[in-house]
């Protein structure tokens, strides 16, 4: 696995040599592109932050079925500090936030440890309260600042007016520990760590290429009887398709958000279940600002706690099939755009089992 | 630079809870209104704003441990701990959580800040005593 490499900083002393707009020129070239979700194109944010006076680096991860941010805090912390030095150079940053999410707190000590022996920059660690929201690019912003970590408006975006007022950019840590390795020779750009979950032999973490089949990545993991594939809670759900691709632009063809957090689930599995599951995630974890989200998603909710007691009736499975489009269009930001995704592509895709449930 | 959130973490480890005189006291330290102090504290579920100290059990019911019987096991902890969800006891509070990052390992649970994971109906009892929650 190439990110559970030791570069022992000599990838920042490569990077040292050469300025910062050269680093810059150096990640657009590798073609990285973000692994916080959004898949944004690296080389080309740190442009337009540059230069930022903060730093944020995002490893707040807390998506249901995923967990490869604390496959890295675990297994190699300081390639994501080293990553955090060639930002800072390129960015000409003063400071970084190492913002963790609560239950990932038990790894500040050792992180700290690595900052005080190893980096060049002033790094603080800011461990989160339990929230999901703060993983979004402007809610982090608030809640370092104190406040509610309610999201803002964009624009402006945060690498016009972010922490403070100041410039500001945010990078995920798999991304910045891809920064690191953009500096190795043997550099893989399709590289991503899936997080594997649900009904198989070996649930874990794997680096693999962006592209790959679902035959070759179930036989790896060793699913049982796969029926589904979810992508965490907001990315989708599909049937079991042997020869599936992987990747963003394939997924998205199918309605779907190609999420690197795959859970597998068996034929004994219900779909709506799961998604009473996710609708209830949903629910709790929204920060409340816009009413489309928020009430939309508490409805949501009422109505499949229905069917632990009775069926739908139609006009109530009708009222789901609205809300799946008006809280998306509603929304302000990735959560409530995308909080709808996984019961639209169940029902597209499971519809005999939705069909069951009502009257 | 002191960050709010972690002035209110070092209360709510320390202590197990934040009152409103460590809001009161927060807000001349941060110079700020009680009321911005309280508006922020209440956001986060980490922070018990409720009365007393007393032992936070979270059982995660986000999707894979949901489809792992998540839901199921805070059934059966109810049942054990002859409580609700969301209810104060006077020793301990049990609540339904969102993912805590170990879904390869679902179902999980947390007590305050210790993490149990692959969770069985009979684990959870054994955890139960050695808590002293039984
Ligand atoms: S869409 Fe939801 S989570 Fe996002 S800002 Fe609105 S209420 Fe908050
Ligand atoms: S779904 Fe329970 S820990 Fe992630």
């Amino acid at each position: 696995m190439q990110i559970k490499r030791k570069t022992n900083f000599e990838n920042f002393k490569k990077a040292k040599k050469i300025s910062p707009g050269g680093v810059i020129k150096k990640i657009e070239k590798s073609g990285l592109c973000g692994r916080g979700g959004a898949n944004f194109p690296t080389g080309l944010k740190w442009k337009m932050c540059k230069p930022s006076k903060y730093l944020i680096c995002n490893a707040d991860e807390s998506e249901p079925g995923k967990f490869k941010d604390k496959f890295i805090l675990e297994n190699n912390p300081e390639l994501a500090i080293e990553g955090i030095n060639i930002a800072m150079h390129a960015l000409k940053a003063q400071q970084c936030f190492f913002y963790l999410r609560e239950e990932y707190s038990k790894f500040k000590t050792a992180l700290e440890k690595i900052i005080k022996e190893k980096s060049e920059y002033d790094i603080q660690i800011v461990i989160g309260a339990g929230s999901y929201i703060c993983g979004e690019e402007t809610a982090i912003l608030n809640s370092i600042e104190g406040l509610r970590a309610e999201t803002r408006h964009k624009p402006p975006y945060p690498n016009e007016f972010g922490l403070f007022g100041e410039k500001t950019c945010i990078n995920n840590i798999e991304t910045l520990c891809r920064v690191s390795l953009v500096f190795e020779d043997d550099y893989e750009n399709e590289n991503i760590l899936f997080s594997i979950s649900g009904d198989v032999q070996n649930p874990g973490v794997y680096e693999e290429k962006q592209g790959i089949t679902l035959k070759y990545l179930s036989e790896k993991v060793g699913a049982i009887d796969p029926k589904a594939i979810f992508f965490c809670a907001s990315g989708g759900c599909l049937p079991f398709q042997k020869d599936l691709i992987l990747s963003c632009k394939e997924i998205a063809k199918t309605g779907n958000f190609f999420q690197t957090g795959i859970i597998f689930v068996n034929h004994d599995r219900n779909i709506p279940d799961i998604c009473r599951s996710i609708t209830q995630f949903f629910n709790d974890e929204n920060c409340g600002k816009c009413l489309p989200c928020r009430e939309g998603n508490f409805r949501l909710l009422q109505l499949f706690q229905v069917i632990l007691e009775r069926k739908w009736t139609k006009e109530e499975f009708q009222i789901i099939e609205d809300l799946i489009d008006f809280i998306p269009n509603g929304s302000q930001c990735g959560l409530g755009k995308s909080s709808t995704t996984t019961l639209k592509s169940a029902i597209k895709y499971f519809k005999n089992e939705f069909d069951k449930l009502i009257e | 630079m002191e960050i709010l959130l972690q002035h209110l973490q070092k209360i709510q480890d320390k202590n197990g809870f934040i009152t409103q005189e460590d809001i009161i006291a927060t807000s001349s330290k941060f110079s700020k209104s009680p009321a911005e102090i309280y508006e922020a504290t209440s956001f986060y579920s980490k922070f018990n704003l409720l009365n007393g100290p007393k032992k936070i059990i979270k059982i995660c019911d986000s999707p894979t441990c949901h489809i792992k019987d998540g839901e199921k096991l805070l059934g059966v902890a109810e049942k054990l701990l002859n409580t609700k969800i969301g209810q104060d006891e006077k020793k301990f509070r049990l609540e339904s959580c969102q993912c805590l990052g170990e879904c390869d390992k679902g179902p999980v649970m947390m007590i305050d800040n210790d993490l149990f994971t692959n969770l069985t109906e009979k684990k959870l009892e054994q955890i139960f005593k050695e808590q002293k929650i039984l």
